[in-house]
């Protein structure tokens, strides 16, 4: 046997014997006391509060958590549809000062384009725009056959590049006037006048 | 530094696992005073015979004891599981029995110790078998310990704590701590093999 072995045996014994005597316990009186000092104190405001503030606490996160994603949950409805585009445009019509500026109904457009898809062209958004027009510068009867027949076949001689501002606009007319067809220049020229109609030619001016 | 695994499982509902220490501390910090009996009945007795053999006077013994337990439940407020309960729970009994010691020198008065601890009412010294006069003299022997190595044998015998957590305990290294168990083991196993080797 080694003597590590001899050692490991002894201390054994030595665990043992004092197992053997190491038998004393606590007087009653003592644990009695000691545990009526730790209920007396247990059972003070701070402990009762501390047992009410967690699960208020896990509570209040979570009708947070749940407002979050309500929150979250709702926002697509907010987001305009094509349908509900349109509607703005008593808005359009009523403002005095809204822009006349072929960018406001572009945008529009393109809006009504993504809802309605790539491939779709955005029907009812020429229509409000047209509508938008020719409420502001014709009789109502004549407005809503002109919106209608935009509607139908929104054709343009200019390009679109060409109608974003009066003057390339009118431009581009001039030049339907010298190349093309008179019809189409005169065709195109009324749009334009419905758009402007307080466009003044400086050309013309001189 | 051993955590306290079980911390996590202290709001957990009570299932086949005994709970842990420091959930059951944790328990008692938000009112659950069975909680705090269970702890104190799990550590109240070899609590007490360390600070017997520490103060060597049994009233002494149970002035610390009763202060001990007081500092513990007043702490139960700041308690954070950060180390084992018994870690916490020694380290605490040890600065309250130096705190003891301060504040009086009964410390110095061993007769009456010894006279308590190792009286055996009605049996006289004939009638003490050999496994009796074993313990007398390991009493004994643990008596005469310097403080250091009585301290950490006590330490590993009745709170069970490793060497790491008794170098904790007592504010040294670990090997230190080791050599102080080691020496104490030896003067121990000489006062019971003493007989023997003498025959």
């Amino acid at each position: 046997m080694t003597i590590e072995r001899k050692n490991e045996d002894r201390d054994r014994l030595v665990r043992d014997t004092y197992r053997a005597l190491a038998n004393e316990r606590v007087p009653d009186r003592l644990n009695d006391r000691v545990l009526r000092g730790a209920a007396k104190v247990g059972r003070s405001r701070y402990a009762l509060t501390r047992a009410w503030t967690r699960p208020v606490a896990w509570a209040a996160t979570i009708a947070l958590s749940l407002a979050i994603v309500l929150e979250f949950t709702r926002l697509p409805q907010t987001v305009p549809d094509a349908t509900s585009a349109a509607e703005p445009r008593n808005d359009v019509s009523m403002d005095q000062f809204a822009p006349r500026d072929m960018t406001v109904l572009r945008d529009a457009e393109n809006m009504a384009r993504v809802q309605a898809g790539a491939n779709q062209a955005p029907i009812a958004l020429h229509k409000t725009a047209d509508t938008v027009r020719a409420e502001e510068d014709s009789p109502i009867a004549s407005l809503t056959a002109v919106s209608e027949q935009k509607a139908v076949e929104p054709d343009y001689a200019c390009p679109e590049e060409a109608r974003e501002t009066a003057e390339s606009w009118f431009a581009c007319i001039e030049q339907l006037r010298a190349d093309g067809p008179a019809e189409r220049a005169a065709s195109e020229y009324e749009k334009f006048r419905r758009i402007f109609p307080d466009f003044v030619d400086s050309a013309a001016d001189k | 530094m051993a955590l306290c695994s079980g911390a996590a499982l202290a709001y957990a509902p009570a299932m086949e696992h005994i709970p842990d220490d420091c959930a059951l501390m944790l328990r008692y910090q938000d009112g659950d005073v069975a909680a705090f009996e269970t702890l104190y009945r799990r550590h109240n007795d070899p609590l007490f015979r360390y600070l017997l053999r520490l103060c060597r006077h049994r009233d002494a013994a149970e002035d610390v004891f009763q202060d001990v337990w007081g500092k513990i439940i007043k702490a139960r407020a700041s308690y954070r599981p950060t180390a084992k309960f018994n870690t916490f729970l020694y380290r605490v009994a040890r600065n309250c029995f130096i705190d003891h010691l301060r504040r009086n020198k009964r410390h110095a008065n061993l007769a009456e110790l010894d006279a308590e601890l190792h009286a055996h009412p009605g049996e006289l010294p004939e009638a003490l078998t050999e496994h009796s006069l074993a313990k007398e003299r390991l009493s004994a022997a643990l008596l005469d310990l310097p403080d250091e190595q009585r301290d950490a044998f006590l330490l590993h015998e009745e709170a069970g704590l490793t060497l790491d957590q008794i170098a904790q305990v007592t504010n040294s290294n670990r090997e230190t701590t080791k050599s102080r168990l080691r020496y104490a083991n030896r003067k121990l196993r000489a006062a019971i093999n003493e007989h023997e080797e003498r025959r």
